[in-house]
């Protein structure tokens, strides 16, 4: 059971742990595939061998792990700006703002900008459009509270999707085929480059969140609570809005949307873990990492040469055992 | 009185001048190919072949039809493509006259075009454009195959300006149909769906000689030569693929892979010359 | 020299409905006070403009002499700590974590200190929440976790206390025992105030008493002077009879 003072002997522990199962399933994962690789041939650079190992299952190992811990971050981070451990990456809106930027350029038929798809650009324009109408309409002057940024985030949620639907329903039947596809999420081999500008993005920001941590503790606890413990809330608030908002942005511009994980990996954690955010939020990156390149790694040889949408193996994986874990706990509890 | 003449209405055979709506770019092509196109009232708007149906009242699309439009038009038949939106129920509920077709298959375009000539009261010319078509499959087909068998993918759909979520056209898919007379070895032959998202690890490792790809055609149409560089960059990432070397991956647009119906003959022949330039088709 | 909290004429309203009309009171490093009153009284947005937690629509609340908004949070909080009433936790935070959280405004870095947990050790054995130290705080009675905010509070080892209904959900040991706590605090020079509805605990260990009704101050002063029969029955509505004890202290008995 959770230890309550926090030593460095606790903390590197505990992350030691959450980093070794997320470097084992890191080194075991890439040399799972449905294609038959000689990996010796592979080291030696011969074709396809090199190429399907290095250039297909490696860099979609990478992206499914940080998009898995990015979005295990994102998920603890939004239930404790909402207070309310049924959030996720997705409440706020911001990955529908994306969804609705992909769909926009699918439908407007917009191309190559240079070196990146302009879908992902207009996906990030489009989560940080959704994120300033959500900032705008929970902010009574320069104060935010958890219950109105959850309001508005829902309704600025259901809007989006409204209008998502709208333009699917206009578009041609390509472009509904391509909208369909996107909504449905998954990860895929791309470039060395996307994954370390995602990286870039992503670590800046967990590193902040960390340091952070102790105020999340607060914060999660009650905005008073907080405040009164010497914690600038809504600076907190709108750093943390931002942080968990580029996290989430960036990473569905690129994924799609990927359900499931942002909730249970948290959550999981906390039962085993407790829920101190110092702890919980480096731990869920690891774990999160972990767990998508598990699913991932299922997803894309189960049903070889097909793939299936990694967020349906994100439920279908994820589910059970989680049922299994909220179980395991009540019988604990009552006994 | 009224009644009596419903179901006269619904045992005859249509005459020459009643009206005829279509619900999918598919039966606009069979009614037209057939000599029907001055009974059609109603088409969807996606149906763009041939050029007499782009002017013919509009009744929304094959996902999205306007009850009410198709009502206004005062139809005789409705010829709806099985779909998920029950239409065929809706409108039966109405007590119009509809005839469910499902050509998404060779085999379901031959059965559509018979049943449709039977409805209209024409099955002879049904008969006819079906043998014509036959005979002009089995000629390439022979043609196609006489030669050695071109390892082939036709992408459907990816994510636009990515190689993110490539769906295939696998077997038992209308274009792998069409694919195989061309003389295609499809290396999604085996998948589990007729049209799945396939890995690049997969794709890799099977090395197609040729690929054809429709991923960026939201507007079906032509591809211009800018558009066509942006997809072959794309691709660029996999010079070892095989099509890469030897600069065989081909975007495309064009309606006759997406629409099964009379001009399947054409898509083929379209086929062929990608698959094997060397000939002439 | 101005007091070491000084509220200069407070006024506060809710959506235009006034609930502190220019209320004015001082208090001073030392003292046990509390601040008594119905429900609706204005006693808690009084005590939350004490803590910073809202601003004043007029007048000023003053900490040392300084206004309180201006004061920084953090030194702010080095200072002066808030009990609230509950703690509504939506996550699993052991009793100490909850502890601990009092400790936040000393600490810059990632681990408690050895002086947060000997403060938050302490606190927790002034409050009587070691025995129960690592369980979950949404697991504990209401009583007890009244017990781990205020051990949170005294963690923060504040110069300024401010309880909002401390003990409304302890058992009759511990509410003695916490009001005893307090006694002891204000004896080592902590300003204690404490807003309560319970007339008997004011009367048995407030210093001075500030009686509010509608947002306005009744009384103002002594607890004798102002725990008497007819601020009581006045401001209260109940009839009642002040019993005095051989010991010199008050019983007021209310209602039948």
């Amino acid at each position: 059971m959770a230890a309550s003072a926090l030593t460095p002997a606790r903390f590197a522990r505990v992350l030691g742990a959450c980093l070794a199962i997320c470097a084992l399933v890191l080194l075991v994962t890439p040399f799972i595939g449905s294609a038959h690789v000689d990996y010796q041939k592979a080291l030696a650079g011969e074709p396809p061998h090199a190429q399907i190992l290095f250039e297909a299952r490696l860099p979609r190992v990478l992206l499914a792990s940080l998009v898995g811990g990015a979005l295990a971050v994102a998920g603890v981070l939004f239930q404790a700006l909402l207070r309310d451990s049924l959030a996720d990456p997705y409440t706020l809106g911001v990955s529908s703002g994306a969804s609705l930027g992909a769909v926009l350029a699918i439908c407007l038929g917009w191309r190559d900008t240079g070196s990146i798809p302009a879908i992902w650009i207009a996906a990030l324009v489009g989560a940080a459009a959704a994120l300033l109408v959500v900032m705008g309409m929970a902010s009574f002057g320069r104060r935010v509270s958890s219950f109105s940024l959850l309001m508005s985030g829902v309704t600025v949620n259901s809007i989006v999707i409204a209008v998502i639907l709208l333009l699917q329903n206009v578009a041609t039947f390509a472009q509904s085929f391509a909208i369909i596809r996107w909504l449905m999420g998954g990860i895929d081999a791309v470039e060395y480059r996307t994954i370390a500008a995602l990286a870039a993005i992503l670590a800046p920001v967990l590193v902040y969140l960390v340091w952070s941590a102790r105020s999340w503790n607060l914060m999660a606890a009650g905005e008073e609570w907080a405040a009164t413990r010497g914690v600038a809330t809504t600076k907190l608030m709108w750093s943390g809005l931002l942080a968990g908002s580029l996290i989430t942005g960036s990473v569905t511009a690129i994924t799609g949307p990927i359900g499931f994980l942002g909730l249970i990996v948290p959550h999981a954690l906390r039962l085993r873990l407790g829920a101190d955010h110092r702890v919980l939020i480096p731990a869920s990156f690891f774990i999160g990492a972990a767990f998508l390149a598990i699913c991932d790694t299922v997803a894309r040889t189960a049903l070889a040469p097909a793939d299936i949408p990694v967020g349906v193996m994100t439920a279908m994986l994820g589910g059970p055992f989680f049922l299994w874990l909220l179980r395991h706990r009540q019988k604990r509890y009552w006994s | 009185m009224k009644r009596w003449l419903f179901i006269l209405s619904v045992l005859s055979p249509l005459e020459a001048g009643q009206r005829i709506v279509s619900t999918s770019p598919g039966i606009t092509e069979i009614l037209f190919a057939l000599g029907l196109g001055d009974r059609v009232a109603g088409v969807t708007s996606y149906c763009r072949f041939p050029d007499e149906a782009r002017r013919l009242p509009r009744i929304g699309s094959f996902l999205d039809p306007h009850l009410e439009t198709i009502l206004e038009l005062r139809p005789d038949l409705v010829i709806v493509q099985k779909n998920p939106v029950r239409l065929t129920e809706r409108l039966r509920a109405v007590r119009l006259r509809v005839l469910e077709v499902n050509p998404e298959s060779m085999q379901g375009v031959h059965e559509a075009i018979a049943a449709i000539a039977a409805a209209a009261g024409v099955p002879d010319r049904g008969r006819q454009l079906s043998e014509r078509m036959r005979s002009e499959l089995n000629t390439l087909g022979e043609r196609a195959g006489r030669l050695p068998r071109t390892k082939v993918v036709f992408f459907v759909g990816r994510t636009p300006g990515t190689l993110d979520g490539l769906i295939a056209a696998a077997k038992g898919s209308y274009l792998a149909e069409l694919l195989e007379i061309a003389g295609g070895d499809n290396i999604f032959a085996d998948a589990p769906a007729a049209y799945p998202k396939i890995t690049h690890e997969e794709l890799l490792a099977r090395n197609p000689d040729v690929i054809i790809d429709m991923g960026d055609s939201t507007h079906t149409g032509v591809i211009s030569e800018e558009h066509r560089q942006a997809v072959i960059r794309l691709w660029s990432r996999y010079p070892v693929l095989n099509a890469m070397r030897n600069r065989r991956v081909y975007p495309v647009a064009d309606d006759r892979f997406v629409i099964p119906g009379p001009r399947m003959a054409q898509a083929v022949r379209l086929f062929g010359k990608l698959l094997h330039p060397e000939v002439s088709w | 020299m101005s007091a070491f909290v000084e509220i200069e004429g407070v006024s506060y309203a809710y959506n235009g409905r006034l609930v502190l009309d220019a209320v004015s009171a001082s208090f001073e490093a030392g003292e046990l006070a509390a601040i008594v009153g119905p429900n609706g009284a204005g006693k808690s947005t009084l005590l939350q403009i004490c803590t910073g937690l809202r601003a004043p629509l007029s007048g000023a609340c003053l900490y040392q002499g300084r206004e309180i908004g201006h004061w920084p949070r953090r030194t702010f909080a080095q200072q002066v700590a808030f009990v609230p009433q509950t703690l509504q936790m939506p996550f699993p935070f052991t009793a100490e974590q909850v502890v601990l959280m009092g400790r936040s405004p000393f600490g810059d870095g990632l681990f408690e200190s050895a002086e947060d947990i000997a403060a938050a050790e302490q606190a927790m054995a002034a409050t009587d929440c070691l025995g129960f130290r690592g369980r979950d705080f949404r697991a504990l009675s209401g009583g007890e976790r009244q017990r781990v905010i205020l051990a949170a509070a005294l963690a923060q080892s504040p110069r300024v206390l401010l309880l909002d209904e401390p003990t409304t959900f302890m058992d009759l040991k511990h509410q003695v025992a916490i009001y005893s706590l307090l006694a002891g605090l204000r004896a080592q020079g902590m300003l204690v105030i404490a807003v309560t509805h319970d007339v008997n605990l004011a009367a048995a260990y407030a210093d001075r008493v500030l009686m509010l009704k509608d947002g306005r101050v009744e009384a103002f002063g002594p607890a004798r002077d102002v725990l008497c029969e007819q601020n009581i029955r006045r401001v209260f509505e109940v009839d009642c009879a002040l019993l005095r004890q051989p010991d010199g202290g008050v019983w007021i008995r209310y209602g039948r």
